[in-house]
């Protein structure tokens, strides 16, 4: 067997072990490590387990994830939501599927906040989730909502992806940053449509509701939950007046959200203890299948599958429709295995040059490209936000929050397609700023 | 036989564009076929391994080649570590690259047997373009800078911010964009040819253009496992030999290369490259001179008991390179011939 | 007996962990708010700050809870197939799953214990901008989380095998139900 047909078995044993219900980590450790030693050497693989997972865990970037969580989480245990199930019922009385569409929306939102995907779909799905479910929504809407919304976090600045990427195509990271804002919204825009649509052709998926709230009562609600609105503004007003970076955002939530439950005297040091707990098992659970995933990238780097990849794209790359919808096909097979900053790393070396001799937008395509590959975090069946979200809802089956993912899935085929037939979308705001 | 080679800067980076991609190609096209034949694997972008686990890999064997910055593993490089400190004395990257690497390969037993106990052989290094004051504000006189925020990575420019009386945050230069652009600090020192690699040009307003504040002097950019060179045949060890100081002088080249394009961008995007005037030159110029004491005690706090040595090594060749790169020019290819005649012609024996 | 013990030390030992796990996150978001605030109200800077963060209390509070989400079955499955097979052949293939794991965890122990012992007897540390921060002793936290997580799948692979807790005492085994 050549290097690159071990490499692809790889994919196979992957879902047959995650088939036979081996832990995911697990599934993606065995393979790796194999899959090394056959390609390399067992000492090799040896080494790499000695030396990759402390460094990937040992991490300041990704401090943001846990930190965001237990904001979330303090927010949620201390009662701060728990007002916020009946606000959304008076203010979005008309709205079919109105708390997902507030949801998407939040998600918007923090991502403003947050430079990841992971923190931004833990940070709403801890608060927005039990309000949903409170309300009788469909579970694969609710969770759907949340693993999808939370993609926005690398599309709407600021944005870790789009930082490396900038640095990799030596671009303005102002400019991807910019760019990224219209498609950002594009795809709030297309869920909230999508989210109105089914709903309102089967109300099932999100009792309505029949009252009709005055203004009064509107904003009579809207008193009991004002810390939380006052937090995630403070976060957001953090960074962009630079008082936080984006990593220092996710402690400095958690701070606040501290400070205002304390002055509700609604924290305890069981409660704190409780949220700590709860923030880290969802975090070492997610990062032990992300170690197996960093891994499995360097398995796939020794097969050789890069270079691979790169003549596929130069035999199929004949227009440059043809060399963004063959990119696409790639990153959405590896999406469903690898983590989404691994699959950059390993095939930006080898796509950039093709791409600069095709003479190609570098903005534009890099847009496109954080969307195929965050496109990963959702596809079964190694999508770490359904991952996090079923974490943070353990009673919901993982296949549920697969299904209720899919149906936005099906948006992004519309919103990338959109994408790439009109690249003014992406380039008409940094053209004119 | 591949050789695998593991850089963690992304494939633009003057060290893989001008230096390993076209030697490994040139080195690649000229052996086929022969005894001495030669291929390579060439992992750029931290596709294998980033700034801290390179020095494992290479110790392991899990790749042959790597890119190395000894300041990442400060504690088993104790003492090269301390050539990187050098910084405010080495004033230009062509002379600080062959100072560096004579230092390095000739002079520095100590740097050789720590690489050696990592199981590691570093042929040389290259240096940087020169790092500049680059502010997000209209920047007219030094007094402005009292109380502002700097960002940087080398623990000299921590004195020397302090001697300006700044403060300083420890950022990796992928943050000093976001960093800049919502004023969580006010200046960097950076290189030029960052305006563009990390967008520095987006956002810095003024750059102080009359005073460089010295080069990095310690990139290695071929550290090899021991094993794998002591399993190379005599005509591959030459042929790396006389190929490695090539390709470390067009690296020193293309940042001075990319410098000129980083400047010419901040420049389209409105940026002032202005003179701070007398007063920050002889700020600087009396910093430098504190620097040798300063590092060496640096150096022992952490260990490296016989850097003293080295250091004045370092001085002293920084000198006669400078006269070297006097002498013959900014040329690549007489510079580098140069260097294989004083250092690497002495490897291959 | 003697097992009995052992699973006792066991579950103590990854309970002290996970309490060690809670004071990493906490000093966490208690460390990078005295930054934003000292770096904001009296413009000083607190030094290395980004990498105590990330030795200490990320790899600290990741590797000491791996034994803790093993024991309370946190870690993500999918249990599509396995749920038409018989309960017993179900459990006997959750048992030599945790047989794996404890395989896997033993071998990144090993492993990682080597490299502890490599950079503790070098003194590894990182090189900040006026202090040298010792960064070897965070290198134990990957040999004890993974080797306690180990230990960990070891006792629940035995259950699972036996089909029953074994070795733990009736309140133990109600708090491990409850989890
Ligand atoms: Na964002
Ligand atoms: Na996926």
């Amino acid at each position: 067997m050549s290097n690159l047909a071990i490499g692809f078995s790889g994919f196979l044993a992957i879902v047959a072990l995650i088939g036979l219900r081996v832990p995911v980590g697990l599934a993606l450790l065995i393979v790796a490590f194999f899959g090394i030693s056959i390609v390399t050497s067992p000492g090799i693989a040896f080494s790499l387990v000695r030396v990759v997972p402390f460094d990937f865990v040992a991490n300041w970037d990704l401090s943001a994830i846990p930190m965001f969580l237990l904001m979330g989480a303090i927010a949620h245990r201390s009662g701060m939501t728990s007002s916020l199930f009946d606000v959304a019922r008076l203010w979005l009385s008309g709205l079919p599927g109105g708390l997902a569409v507030a949801t998407n929306f939040a998600c918007a939102g923090f991502s403003s906040a947050s430079g990841s995907s992971l923190a931004t779909t833990m940070a709403v799905g801890r608060i927005a989730i039990p309000e949903m479910r409170k309300y009788k929504y469909d579970d694969g809407l609710a969770c759907g909502i949340v693993a999808c919304g939370g993609t926005l976090g690398v599309l709407i600045p600021p944005s870790i992806i789009l930082v490396i990427y900038g640095i990799f195509a030596e671009v303005s990271v102002a400019k991807l940053f910019i760019a990224g804002i219209i498609p950002g919204l594009l795809t709030a825009g297309i869920y909230t449509a999508q989210i109105i649509i089914r709903c309102k052709l089967d109300p099932s998926l999100a009792p309505p509701v029949d009252e009709k709230p005055t203004w009064a009562e509107r904003f009579a609600a809207l008193a009991e939950i004002w810390p939380l609105p006052l937090l995630i503004l403070a976060v957001i007003g953090g960074i962009y007046s630079g008082i936080a970076t984006p990593t220092e955002a996710g402690a400095l939530g958690a701070f606040l959200a501290l400070l205002i439950a304390l002055a509700q005297r609604r924290m305890t040091l069981a409660i704190f203890r409780e949220a700590a707990r709860e923030s880290i098992v969802a975090t070492a659970a997610v990062f032990f299948v992300a170690v197996g995933a960093v891994l499995l990238t360097r398995f796939m780097a020794f097969s050789g599958v890069p270079m691979y990849l790169a003549s596929l794209v130069a035999d199929f790359g004949v227009s440059h429709l043809a060399i963004i919808l063959t990119i696409m096909v790639i990153y959405l097979i590896l999406g469903m295995f690898l983590d989404p900053l691994g699959m950059m790393l390993l095939t930006l070396p080898v796509f950039l040059p093709l791409l600069i001799a095709a003479d190609m937008d570098l903005i534009w395509f890099g847009i496109l490209m954080v969307k195929f590959i965050e496109i990963g975090l959702i596809t079964p069946p190694v999508g770490l936000n359904v991952y996090a979200v079923k974490l943070m809802q353990p009673e919901i089956p993982l296949q549920k929050i697969f299904r209720g993912a899919v149906w936005f899935l099906l948006s992004e085929v519309l919103i990338v397609g959109l994408l790439i037939v009109f690249p003014i979308i992406t380039l008409w705001l940094p053209s004119v700023m | 036989e591949t050789f695998k080679y593991s850089a963690w800067t992304p494939p633009p980076a003057p060290n893989n564009r001008l230096g390993t991609v076209p030697m490994f190609e040139k080195i690649t096209a000229e052996t086929a076929g022969t005894e001495n034949e030669m291929t390579f694997e060439n992992f750029m972008g931290g596709q294998v391994f980033n700034a801290f686990t390179t020095l494992a890999g290479l110790r392991d064997g899990v790749v042959d080649g790597g890119i190395l910055v000894p300041g990442y593993n400060s504690a088993e490089l104790k003492t090269h570590t301390t050539m990187g400190e050098l910084q405010a004395l080495a004033k230009e990257g062509y002379a600080a690259a062959g100072a560096g690497t004579e230092t390095l390969l000739l002079n520095c037993p100590e740097c050789l047997e720590e690489y050696g106990a990592q199981n590691v052989m570093p042929m040389g290094v290259y240096a940087t373009a020169p790092y500049h004051l680059m502010c997000n504000f209209d920047l007219t006189s030094m007094d402005q800078l009292q109380g502002k925020r700097s960002a940087e990575g080398n623990p000299m420019f921590n004195r020397w911010a302090a001697s300006l009386g700044m403060s300083r945050q420890g950022l990796p230069p992928n943050e000093f964009q976001q960093a800049l652009a919502r004023g969580t600090v006010d200046c960097v020192f950076a290189p030029k040819d960052w305006l563009v690699a990390f967008s520095l040009a987006d956002v810095v307003k003024t750059v102080v253009d009359d005073v460089s504040h010295g080069v990095f002097p310690a990139v290695v950019m071929m550290g090899v496992n021991k094993g794998t060179w002591d399993g190379m045949t005599p005509g591959r060890k030459e042929i790396f030999a006389r190929e490695i100081p090539q390709a470390i002088m067009n690296v020193v080249d293309g940042y001075y290369l990319d410098e000129v394009k980083g400047k010419d961008l901040a420049l389209a995007n409105g940026a002032k490259f202005i003179s701070l005037g007398d007063g920050f030159a002889q700020a600087w110029a009396d910093f430098q001179a504190s620097e040798r004491t300063e590092v060496i005690a640096a150096a022992e706090a952490r260990g490296a008991t016989g850097a003293a040595a080295a250091v004045d090594a370092n001085i002293a060749l920084l000198a006669e390179w400078e006269a070297i790169v006097e002498d013959v020019g900014k040329d690549p290819v007489l510079l580098a011939a140069r260097l294989h005649e004083r250092v690497f012609a002495t490897l291959v024996d | 007996m003697m097992y009995r013990v052992f699973r006792r030390a066991l579950d103590a030992a990854i309970s002290a962990a996970m309490a060690v796990a809670e004071i990493a996150m906490a000093l966490m978001m208690l460390h990078v708010v005295l930054q934003i605030a000292m770096r904001g109200i009296f413009r000083i800077s607190i030094d290395s700050v980004p990498e105590i963060v990330a030795f200490y209390y990320m790899a600290g509070m990741i590797f000491l809870s791996f034994a803790y989400v093993t024991r309370e079955d946190g870690h993500i499955s999918a249990s599509l197939f396995t749920d038409m097979l018989p309960r017993r052949a179900n459990e006997l293939l959750q048992g030599l799953i945790f047989v794996v794991l404890a395989i896997g965890m033993g071998l990144f122990a090993w492993e990682t214990l080597h490299e502890a012992i490599r950079m503790t007897r070098i003194g590894e540390f990182h090189q900040g901008a006026s202090i040298n921060l010792p960064k070897w002793p965070t290198r134990w936290f990957a040999p004890i989380g993974c080797g306690l997580m180990a230990l960990s799948a070891l006792v629940l692979a035995l259950d699972k095998i036996v089909g029953r807790p074994v070795g733990m005492t009736p309140s133990a085994v109600t708090h491990a139900a409850k989890g």
